[in-house]
């Protein structure tokens, strides 16, 4: 807890003035909030090692992550708890599992013509850094920003499949195709075009203020960083995206937008489906802040 | 098994549930099942399946506004509110009120006593009622503390109308019983 209620009497007196400043907001637009972005803002060609937390030292390797530091409750945060993934966690969990189940539709789907991973972007067949470097980009058969599971549920279609976006198949295939990029630094190029304006968009999404809670996802990755809310320590929003899919340890094959989808509820706001714009755009966003951390497939989290 | 995996995913597109459609005053892309009595749904994934097990989240929560950029929707401004006496609340209600995770759920972000799994991010409540904060301050920072305090990360309980002012007064009486 900070110590704005110290100013609690400065700002009894200012509380007039708070209202004239914020009744100011132009008439024929909706009444908005946004939550603050971290000090300096954010870079247009964003870096993992910019992390507001100033943490990334800690997280940077995971192999060496401090045992102490991810046993402290203080500070276990300040690992930015992949201390689930390996060397925390090799023990057989549900993301192997679902790395097998990938690799078996991978192999139904792709047939002796490579033409599921042809139709993902793999002009070769080759899946190595699909993941890391491929996704999300605009795809400009489709005229839109996709990510890796979106494509999946729509190269599965054209051969009659249903693997809906956020299902465990899909995400199974989703965490196949990425351990072809394991140990890969993600890169995507946020400095141009589509994703450019995607990148700038998911940014606004990531700190606009909705839901009966008014809260913004960086309200709590941003502003509550650290602290703890319902039990739970939240972390930086910097190196998120790398281990996902992810296997929930209370048994959950998770996708990203999935887990935004939990986010939203937690914060009281009215979840989107995958897929949707807003979560296409605040993936590229998270993406760009993940640029040059490896991705690390299949992971645990709790 | 190659032969069973394909037949199972021929099999689910006839199998596929209904495709979720919105209110027609919503927008389209939020998650919302119409025929749930609770519209907002998440998606669960069922094990080794290529569609999605929608479920029922515990409150409904479409009358605020979303991410999507079809929804127009703003929020209140910050509004000061006049506290009128006697209180009238109800200490036990207030409780509940306060520790559901549906409700109040003031304990996700300050210390209440006996509650567990409770929050850091705003001050701790333990001994409150002992503090004689005047009942006008109290009752504005539940209805709506962006008046006081214009950044900040509590929600306007009553301006976002997430409490009645009986459920406001309930959880008021409760605090007060914190000493
Ligand atoms: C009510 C607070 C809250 C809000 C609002 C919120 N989150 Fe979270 N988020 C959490 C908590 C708690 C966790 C689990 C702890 C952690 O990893 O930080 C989490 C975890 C995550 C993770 C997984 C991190 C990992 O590597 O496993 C992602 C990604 C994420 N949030 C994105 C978002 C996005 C995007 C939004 C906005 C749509 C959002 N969050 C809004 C509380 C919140
Ligand atoms: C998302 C976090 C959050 C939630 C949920 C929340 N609060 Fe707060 N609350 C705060 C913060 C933070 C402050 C301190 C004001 C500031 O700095 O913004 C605060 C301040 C207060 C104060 C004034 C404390 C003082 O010392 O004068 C009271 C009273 C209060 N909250 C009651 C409640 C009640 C009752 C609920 C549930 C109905 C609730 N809060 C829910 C974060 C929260």
């Amino acid at each position: 807890m900070r110590s704005r209620i110290t100013r609690l009497t400065t700002l009894i007196l200012g509380s007039g003035l708070a209202v004239a400043l914020c009744g100011s907001a132009l008439a024929d637009q909706p009444y908005r909030q946004y939550a603050p972005k971290p000090e300096g803002g954010y870079s247009s060609n964003p870096h993992v090692s910019q992390d507001h937390t100033k943490t990334y030292p800690h997280w940077k390797d995971r192999a060496a992550l401090d045992p102490e530091r991810v046993a402290s409750e203080a500070l276990q945060w300040t690992t930015n708890w992949k201390f689930m993934d390996p060397p925390f966690d090799d023990s057989l969990h549900g993301g192997h599992l679902a790395l097998d189940r990938g690799a078996e539709l991978f192999a139904e789907l792709n047939g002796s013509d490579n033409r599921f991973a042809r139709c993902l972007g793999a002009s070769d067949g080759n899946l190595k850094g699909l993941r890391a470097n491929h996704y999300p980009h605009f795809n400009t058969e489709l005229g839109k920003v996709v990510n890796l599971e979106m494509m999946i549920e729509h190269c599965a279609a054209q051969q009659g499949a249903t693997l809906a976006h956020g299902s465990y198949d899909n995400s199974a295939l989703s965490v196949y195709v990425a351990s072809h990029s394991n140990g890969m630094p993600i890169r995507i190029d946020v400095t141009q075009g589509e994703l450019k304006a995607a990148f700038e968009r998911g940014q606004e999404r990531f700190h606009l203020r909705t839901g009966r809670m008014n809260m913004a996802c960086g309200t709590c990755h941003v502003t509550l960083v650290g602290e703890r809310l319902r039990g739970q320590a939240l972390t930086t929003h910097y190196g998120d995206v790398a281990h996902w899919p992810t296997y929930r340890t209370k048994d959950e094959l998770q996708s990203l937008h999935v887990r935004f989808t939990e986010c939203n509820r937690n914060g009281g706001t009215q979840p989107l489906k995958p897929g949707a714009q807003p979560y296409v755009d605040i993936e590229v966003f998270l993406t760009a802040l993940s640029n040059d951390y490896p991705v690390a497939v299949p992971s645990a989290r709790d | 098994m190659r032969k069973t995996l394909l037949c199972a995913l021929a099999a689910s597109i006839l199998t596929a549930p209904p495709m979720l459609s919105a209110d027609p005053g919503l927008p389209a892309d939020v998650l919302v099942n119409p025929s749930f009595e609770v519209k907002t749904a998440w998606p669960y994934p069922k094990q080794n399946s290529g569609e999605i097990e929608w479920r029922a989240h515990g409150r409904d929560l479409t009358q605020w506004i979303t991410l999507s950029y079809e929804d127009k929707r703003g929020i209140p401004q910050p509004t000061a509110v006049t506290f009128q006496g006697p209180l009238n609340g109800n200490a036990e209600r207030g409780r509940e009120i306060a520790t559901n995770v549906r409700q109040g759920n003031c304990v996700a972000c300050h210390t209440i006593p006996g509650a567990n799994q409770t929050g850091s991010a705003g001050p701790s409540l333990a001994g409150y009622g002992a503090k004689g904060m005047p009942e006008s301050y109290v009752y504005q920072m539940i209805h709506d503390p962006r008046v006081l305090f214009p950044e900040t990360v509590m929600p306007p309980f009553g301006a976002l109308n997430n409490l009645t002012e009986q459920e406001i007064r309930d959880v008021m009486a409760f605090i007060n019983t914190l000493r």
